[in-house]
């Protein structure tokens, strides 16, 4: 598999509190990958080292074109969201990525005035203009309804884009091959998705949840009722009246 | 229309009530413009004029250690903004909170937290709290009243919904255990309409045994 992107041994320090506790992770082309902790557990502060702002000790190799995209990220209000995208200079092709996930009205509104689901589409698509290889996004996603979630999905898929989310909502996971959870600055599990969920009374002491699905599958399966977890309605449905 | 106008005692959701939500005053909850080289002291000083007991008592109440105080914005994760923000509002002694998309930042064991403290707040201190979420359904079992945007500035007021009923049931964002028994219905299963898992679990139980 071709790496993405590696961090190696990743150590920050501040006011006497270890913030990275060296983190090593490494993003593979192809390899969604949920990372998920408890308030200030050290998510965004990799996401930034990630990005370059801050230093600390370790390492960190990119392999393709990496995009970072913060929950903090500051857009300039006052920018009308055409400008802000340079879309007169954009090719026919990459104006049409632009009206994929913003109608041309709002391209005239100034970036001021649009909902936090249309800002957050406009960092996206700003992302989405330099053709990364793996995109990084720090719990935004949250903001995007049901249509929108799906057609970025989309987009994502049909480009080959590698994603790495960082999110907190937990029903997201099951649509990301890899799970990640931090705590206290250290990668407390990693691994696929659906095993690192079956470790439930772990997650359950670093305070995550899990998806709905999950969680009812495994208590039905510890009354015998079901043999194993399902994701989906029609499975679970499916097992349960047979 | 002014949300005041609305308010009873108890909790209150609204999808995108954005009047509100963009309205920044003292009293709500929000990520803020801040200044990022600033400490964390001198922020809460600026916005209450407050440095003794009140504010210690009011960061312990939204889990920040007195260690913060010295930290800079610029090291904050968001979630640790926010809850800076709540403080605020605690010192200030706001007789009605606006949690603008709060949930969004936390994970399951601080959003319980928050919900016990948010609680205490109502009964103990009779504090209003106001919810304003694109996504209520976090709340699902918790707000009193919900304000629903139809159009702009209308809202229709909903007092503890079932979340089966129309506007909740047709939203495509329904929260998982709706969509579930919903489906199950559908197909002809008979169960009833749940919004905890583990009586969700129990009728399971007794149905398919």
């Amino acid at each position: 598999m071709k790496k993405l992107l590696e961090v190696s041994d990743l150590y920050l320090e501040s006011h006497n509190k270890i913030l990275l506790n060296h983190v090593s992770l490494t993003f593979y082309k192809g390899i969604s990958t949920f990372i998920c902790g408890t308030s200030a557990s050290g998510k965004t502060c990799l996401l930034k080292r990630i990005a370059g702002l801050g230093k600390c000790r370790g390492h960190i190799k990119k392999y393709g074109r990496v995009e970072v995209i913060l929950d903090s990220q500051e857009q300039d209000g006052s920018s009308i969201v055409k400008d802000f995208l340079n879309y007169s200079h954009l090719e026919k092709k990459e104006q049409s990525v632009i009206l994929k996930f913003l109608s041309k009205t709002l391209l005239d509104k100034k970036i001021d005035q649009l909902d936090e689901k249309n800002k957050v589409l406009v960092s996206l698509c700003q992302s989405f203009l330099r053709k990364p290889d793996l995109l990084i996004i720090d719990n935004l996603l949250h903001f995007l309804d049901q249509k929108s979630l799906q057609k970025f999905y989309d987009y994502v898929q049909k480009k080959a884009i590698t994603l790495v989310c960082v999110s907190t909502d937990i029903e997201s996971v099951l649509a990301f091959h890899y799970m990640v959870v931090m705590d206290k600055g250290s990668i407390a599990i990693e691994g696929k998705t659906l095993q690192v969920l079956k470790q439930e009374k772990l997650l359950k002491r670093l305070g995550i949840g899990l998806p709905f699905y999950v969680d009812l599958s495994l208590q039905l399966k510890l009354y015998g009722l079901i043999d194993q977890v399902y994701v989906k309605k029609e499975d679970l449905r499916g097992a349960l009246w047979k | 229309m002014e949300i005041k106008e609305y308010i009873k005692t108890g909790f209150i959701n609204a999808f995108q009530m954005k009047s509100v939500g963009k309205m920044v005053g003292e009293n709500v909850v929000c990520l803020k413009e801040t200044l990022e080289d600033e400490t964390i002291k001198n922020y809460i000083l600026r916005r209450t004029s407050c440095f003794n007991k009140r504010m210690l008592d009011s960061l312990k109440l939204v889990n920040l250690s007195e260690e913060i105080l010295n930290k800079k914005m610029s090291v904050l994760s968001s979630s640790e903004k926010l809850k800076v923000e709540l403080a605020i509002v605690l010192i200030l002694n706001s007789a009605v909170v606006y949690l603008y998309q709060f949930d969004v930042y936390f994970m399951e064991k601080d959003l319980s937290y928050f919900k016990k403290l948010f609680k205490k707040l109502v009964s103990k201190y009779h504090k209003t709290i106001v919810f304003i979420n694109s996504k209520p359904f976090f709340l699902m079992d918790f707000a009193d009243y919900y304000f629903i945007e139809k159009k702009k500035d209308v809202f229709i007021e909903v007092e503890k919904p079932t979340f089966y009923e129309n506007i909740f049931a047709d939203s495509t964002d329904k929260p998982k255990i709706v969509e579930f028994v919903q489906y199950v219905k559908e197909k002809d299963n008979k169960i009833k309409e749940y919004v905890d898992l583990k009586e969700l679990l129990k009728a399971i139980f007794r149905e398919v045994k």
